[in-house]
Formats: structure tokens, sequence, C-alpha cells
């Protein structure tokens, strides 16, 4: 298959992939820069919360296949 | 305390609906890519077994050309990985996509599709493999019939998760739902172009190796952790420690992941230039790898008990500890100093199995146990044997993966020794080969215990247990 | 915002991807047409090609390699299995048959090594005929098995009759080889990569 590619050769074929790297990396440290502007980082861990919920909340747990009865989590949130 | 049976008809409280709507709107295709994930397992292992007891006892069988070592063994593992992890992953990014994106999953007739021809496509690739039509690649030897259909197939669950995306109702992206996303994009890309017969030579071994590794870099890795991410914490009860950890770890995962490839190939007849490169590679995946680790640990630290409750959290901190494991043995295996004694030997082949079985395939056990309640409303009977399943595979993988470790240790050094013949290197595997046979039996039968509890979920049968989320509800209503 | 966000996170999801497969299959591919192969290394004949096709779909691949390392690098120089392979050696190879795993000793000079074809017609047989304590499967199905007395009708006929040891044959038959055993051992005989090369392959 790459014979058919004649006009390519390996200088050439390396010399673009570095340009790409270059212009990857600097899109990516670009892109870096802007999130953090606009404030994308801001507050990030509170993307770790997105799985809880009202009846599902922090502090209980969610599995318990084994019905072992709970007794309450190490840091004392334990609720009915 | 007595079990109603009609506990599916209590009331759910309106915060309640969101989750449950997510989760009954996926049942249906959920369960179809479950039961034939399952049913490929067990294809998948009995066709292991036999591999590996042929191992020991090389005329058994030998007869039948369908059953030749040299066809069971790939038709062992593209059951397994096309047919059984394929599978399971599917449904799972499924179910954790219409949840983190808090709303129903969308175009769910394509996930019909995609399910039906997946089964079609592994079952013809299967076939043609065992009747002597193998494409002669690792990991790619379907025929293009079966290459094309499963293809469509990935396609198919691809533009479901995405168009679910795309209608999400969230603001924030859960890191689960970046692997998700990552991987389904990623996967078709990667099966087309590495499936192509358009290479030849040292570069098709290039392609090949690229593609090989690369299917756990854009599928098999991005589906472990994106369950274990959602599971520990879920679990639990805790958020994970570190939400800026896990930005890094996805990034550099992304990054460093899809350039290992070559590893394979030290010491090959390819430029230096690119077995190198590949070599460092491999060594920066520490970067995310342990990232990852802290991640997991630090938010089940202090939470280890838990594991007595939840066979979902047993099975899944076995399997991100395995991934821990797997990729320090991977970043070592790939120096040149360690793969001249490890390449071509059975340690390989325990690095896989660590790696797809102690990783993956444990953290797909959890993932099950803790969504088939959730659909179909009703929960695992008989506990112990859960218990059962985890000890005999957990049990079963590590006599696997040490015997074929130190085994191939052995192999290897046999195998450079040039005053040793040859054959040597193979008479000292058989002691290790016998005892990864009693391994994979082990395996066998845990999972045959899994398969029996499965059927029982699908039919709701077996001792009635309380269902979650009512058992709260209903163990308050009756103190 | 959103779409921003998702726009960068696809791209950078696609990049990585491409990076990868550029740098480990393109580039490298590049490179490698550029090399000429070697004189002395002929196209595979008909009959080696129908062989070849008989070792890839037996799954020959998943115990013998065809990958000679060089000096210094494991014992393959050692243990005479041929100079170090290039790249050049490979350019009839579609599809290639490198392999990753040695349970049986690399095979990329096998021709060279083992130029008997009754070896390898008995190898394939049944390997412990040949090599006590081997694991490799046999291949039964690549011969037929006929009555011992018809011998003579056999020979006259211009078959090739494999002479396999007595305890490790049925009692009373013959051993003949099919075509498909005979191109199967005509490819591993031509598995003969002993000529030199220069830099450029």
């Amino acid at each position: 298959m790459y014979n058919k590619l004649r006009f390519m050769n390996l200088p050439l074929a390396a010399l673009i992939l570095i340009f790409l790297v270059l212009l990857g990396g600097s899109l990516a440290i670009g892109a870096f820069f802007w999130a953090v502007r606009n404030k994308q980082f801001k507050d990030l861990n509170a993307g770790a919360y997105v799985i809880f919920d009202e009846d599902e909340p922090i502090g209980k747990m969610t599995d318990n296949v084994f019905g072992i009865p709970e007794r309450n989590h190490k840091g004392g949130e334990q609720e009915g | 305390m007595s079990p109603d049976s009609d506990i599916s008809k209590v009331e759910e409280s309106p915060e309640l609906s969101s989750r449950v709507t997510s989760d009954e709107s996926v049942s249906a295709p959920v369960l179809l890519f479950f039961s034939s994930s399952i049913l490929w397992l067990f294809v998948g292992t009995i066709l292991g077994l036999t591999t590996a007891l042929k191992f020991s006892f090389p005329d058994w069988l030998g007869s039948i050309p369908a059953l030749t070592f040299g066809r069971i063994r790939p038709a062992h593992l593209n059951a397994v990985v096309y047919g059984w992890s394929s599978m399971a992953i599917a449904a799972c990014y499924i179910w954790l996509t219409a949840r983190l994106c808090n709303t129903e999953i969308h175009w769910r007739r394509l996930l019909y599709i995609s399910a039906i021809l997946w089964n079609i496509g592994v079952l013809y690739g299967i076939i043609a493999i065992l009747n002597g039509g193998s494409q002669g690649q690792e990991w790619l030897e379907f025929p293009p019939a079966a290459v094309s259909v499963i293809a469509v197939a990935a396609i198919c669950l691809s533009f479901s998760i995405l168009r679910t995306f795309h209608s999400r109702r969230v603001t924030h992206i859960y890191v689960s739902l970046w692997y998700i996303l990552a991987s389904v994009v990623w996967f078709p890309i990667l099966y087309v172009i590495a499936n192509l017969h358009i290479y030849s030579g040292v570069t098709q071994a290039a392609v090949n190796w690229w593609y090989a590794h690369n299917l756990l870099t854009v599928w098999a890795t991005p589906a472990g952790l994106a369950a274990a991410y959602y599971f520990i914490p879920k679990v639990i009860g805790r958020p994970i420690h570190s939400y800026y950890l896990s930005l890094l770890g996805f990034w550099s995962f992304a990054l460093f992941y899809n350039w290992n490839g070559i590893h394979h190939l030290v010491g090959g007849p390819l430029p230096t230039w690119l077995i190198s490169v590949s070599i460092v590679a491999s060594v920066l995946m520490f970067i995310p790898v342990i990232t990852v680790a802290i991640n997991h640990h630090l938010t089940t630290v202090g939470h280890f008990d838990k594991l007595k409750y939840s066979p979902t959290l047993r099975f899944v901190v076995f399997g991100a500890m395995s991934y821990t494991a797997v990729s320090f043995q991977g970043s070592f295996e790939a120096i040149r100093s360690q793969s001249e004694i490890t390449h071509f030997t059975h340690y390989t082949v325990g690095h896989a199995h660590l790696g797809l079985y102690a990783f993956l395939t444990m953290i797909l056990f959890g993932a099950i146990y803790y969504i088939m309640p959730r659909l179909v409303k009703w929960e695992w009977p008989y506990p112990v044997l859960i218990k059962f399943h985890f000890w005999l595979v957990a049990i079963g993988i590590i006599l696997y993966v040490l015997s074929m470790n130190v085994g191939g240790v052995f192999q290897g050094l046999y195998m450079n020794d040039a005053s040793r013949p040859f054959i040597e290197s193979v008479e000292v595997t058989k002691p290790y080969l016998a005892a990864r046979s009693i391994g994979g039996a082990l395996i066998l039968v845990g999972q045959l215990l899994f398969i029996f509890l499965f059927s029982l979920m699908i039919l709701r049968k077996g001792a009635v247990r309380l269902t979650p989320p009512w058992r709260d509800e209903l163990e308050a209503a009756t103190k | 915002m959103m779409y921003i966000r998702a726009s960068i996170f696809f791209l950078g999801v696609l990049a990585t991807l491409f990076l990868g497969w550029a740098a480990l299959t393109f580039i490298p591919g590049i490179q490698i047409s550029e090399i000429k192969p070697p004189p002395e290394l002929k196209p595979y004949t008909e009959e080696q090609l129908r062989g070849r096709e008989i070792y890839m779909r037996n799954g020959c691949l998943y115990c013998h390699s065809q990958q000679t390392r060089p000096l210094g690098f494991g014992a393959d120089q050692k243990r005479n299995w041929g100079r170090p392979s290039v790249p050049g050696d490979y350019v009839y190879d579609k599809p290639q048959l490198l392999g990753t795993m040695r349970t049986g000793p690399d095979l990329f000079n096998i021709g060279a090594r083992q130029p008997s074809e009754d070896w390898h017609l008995i190898h394939l047989y049944n390997p412990r005929a040949t090599s006590p304590g081997s694991i490799m499967p046999p291949y039964p199905w690549l011969f037929e098995e006929e009555e011992e007395y018809s011998e003579q009708v056999f020979k006259a006929q211009g078959k090739r009759i494999v002479p396999v040891p007595v305890e490790y044959r049925p009692n009373g038959k013959v051993i003949i080889a099919t075509d498909d055993a005979l191109d199967l051992v005509a490819y591993l005989l031509s598995l003969n990569h002993t000529y030199s090369i220069t830099e450029k392959e």
C-alpha cells in the first residue's frame, strides 16, 4: 500500500509528523490555558459528587447483597 | 420482615425517578448484551480450558482438525475478547451512559441491532476459525464478513451512546463518561483500520501489534476504569478522592497508551527508533497508572470493611488492584533486558490474563452484580454461591498468572542458554502448564456458579430476597 | 460553552489515536516501503504459497516465531538459527507470520537447519516420533492411512510414503502424504534466509 504514495518519503513524512506533534501540542497547551482562564477548573472537585443524589447520598452504602446488618460509617454518617 | 411479592409496585418518590428511569430505559438492551456476553464467556472458557489441557496432552482430540490447538486457541481468544468482554463492555457503557447523562438511552433500536449483529459476527468468526478460515493475524483472525458485521454493530453502539450524550441533562460530565465517550469513538476507527487487507511484511506486523495493544487502550482499559471510577465511590458512598487526578490520569493515559504497541516486537526486524519509542511510552504509563491507583486507593482506604457487604466492591477492588499490577508488570516487560527473557514465552500469556481476566473480567463481574438487581428488580439469591464464585475465580486466576509468569521466566532463561537443547525450555514449563490448567478449571467452576446465578436472576427465581432500593424503606417500615 | 468543551474533548481524543497510528504504523510503513528486497530472496512458488496457507490456517504461528534476534539478544545466534532477520526478508510475506511465541523453535531458517522432507513429514504426522518430549499437536488429517499390503501399489502410483516408525502408526497401516502435507513441507523448506544482506535491506 505504501508503494502507492510515491510523493511521500521518510524525511518528508517525519517532518510532517513532527509538525503535527508540535501543532497538536500547542493546541493542547492552548486549550489548557483557555480552560484555566474560563474557570473550567474552578471547583473541579464538584464533579465527583454528581453520582450521588437524595436517595443515595454520600455516606450511605448502595450495595449490600450479602445482607449484613450495616454498622455506622467510620465517619459516623449512617442513617436508616 | 416477610418479603412482599409486589415489591416492584412500591411507589417511588419523585427524586428516584431519574435514576430509575435511566435504568428502566436501558433494561432490555443491557440484558440482551449481558446474556449474550455470558454465553460467550461459557464457550470461551471451555475453549480455553481445552487449549490449556492440550499443552499437557498434545494428542488429546488430535485427529479432529477443528479442535487442533492452532485453531481452538484463536477461537478461545476471539470468543472471550469479542464475545464475552466486548458485549459485557457494551452493556456497561449503555447502563453507565444513561445514568451519568441523567436521561433515558436514545436510539434504543440501534442497540438491539447492535447486539444481534455482534452475536452473528462473533459466531460466524469462531466457526470460520475452527473450520480453517483464520486470517492468520493474532487478534485479527476473523474473516472480512465477520469483521464487517461487528464493525456495524460497534458503530450502532457508538451512535446510541453519542446521541444519548448529546441529550444529556447534566452540566458536569463524570470521569467515567470521558472514558466511555473516548472509547466508543476510538474503537470502530481502530477496528476498521486494522482489519483492512492492505498490509504486508513487517509493516503488517507493526499494524498488527499497534492494533492488539490499542484494543486494550481504546476498549478494554477504558471500560475497566470507567466501571471502577463509578462503582468504587458509588458502593462505598464516598466521592472520588481527587478529581484533578482523574483529569491528569485520563489525558496522560490517552497520550501515552496509544504509542505502546510495538513493545510486542522488541528485538524484532523493525526500525530501532520505533521499538524504542514504544518502550519509552510503555514506561511513561507509570504516570496515568499511579494516578488512577492513588485515586482509587485513597477513596477506598478506611473502608475496606465494606468489601464484606458488597460483591461488586470485592470484584471491582480486586480488578482495580490487578490493573495496577498488570500495568507495572507491562512497563517492566517492555524494557529490553526484561523482554529478552520473557518475550516469546508463557510469561506474556500470564500477563495477558492478568490484564483481561484479573483486571477487566473481574470488574465486569462486579458491574453485573450491581446492575442486574436494578434492572430485573430482584435480589441475587443464594449469596453464598456468590462468595464461592469470587474465591474460585480469584484463586484460579492467581494460580494461572503465577504459574505462567514463573514458568515463563524459566522458559526464557533456558531458551537463552545455548548450552541447553531447546527441548529443555519446553520440559521446564510442563509442571507450570499443568498448574495453569488447574487454575483454569477453578475459573470454569466459579463461572458455572455465576452462570447459574445469572440465569436465576433473568428468570426471577430462587429464594426471594429484598431488592434495592426499596430495602431500606421496607426495613424501616417493619422495624 | 458545552459545545466548545465537548469539541475540544473529541478533537483531543481523535488526535491521540491518530498520532499513535501515524508514529507506529504510517511513518514506519513509509520507511519500510523504501527498502529493496534482497536479490537472493525469491517470491514464493504456488506450491509454497499453498503450504503457507495451511501453516497460517492451522495456527502454527501460535507456537513458532519467524524472526531471528541479533547477537547479544537472546541465544538465537548461538543456536545457529540464522543471521538476524531484517525487514527486507519479509517483503513477500502477506500476511506476515512473525509470531510472538516460542513454545517451539523459531522457523525462520528451518529449511536450512532441517532440509529433510521425510523428517518434516514424520514430524507433522506425529511430532513425538521425531522429537521426544515435544508437546506439538499432531496433524494426521494431512495424511492418509492405507493398508500395508498395498505399499507396492502406492509406490508404483508415485505416492509419497512417509517412513513413520512402526510404534507411531496404527497396526498394519502405511502413512501416505497428501498434497496438503507436501505443500506445507515445501513451504517449510523454503524458509531459508541464510543469504547475506547489505545495509540497505
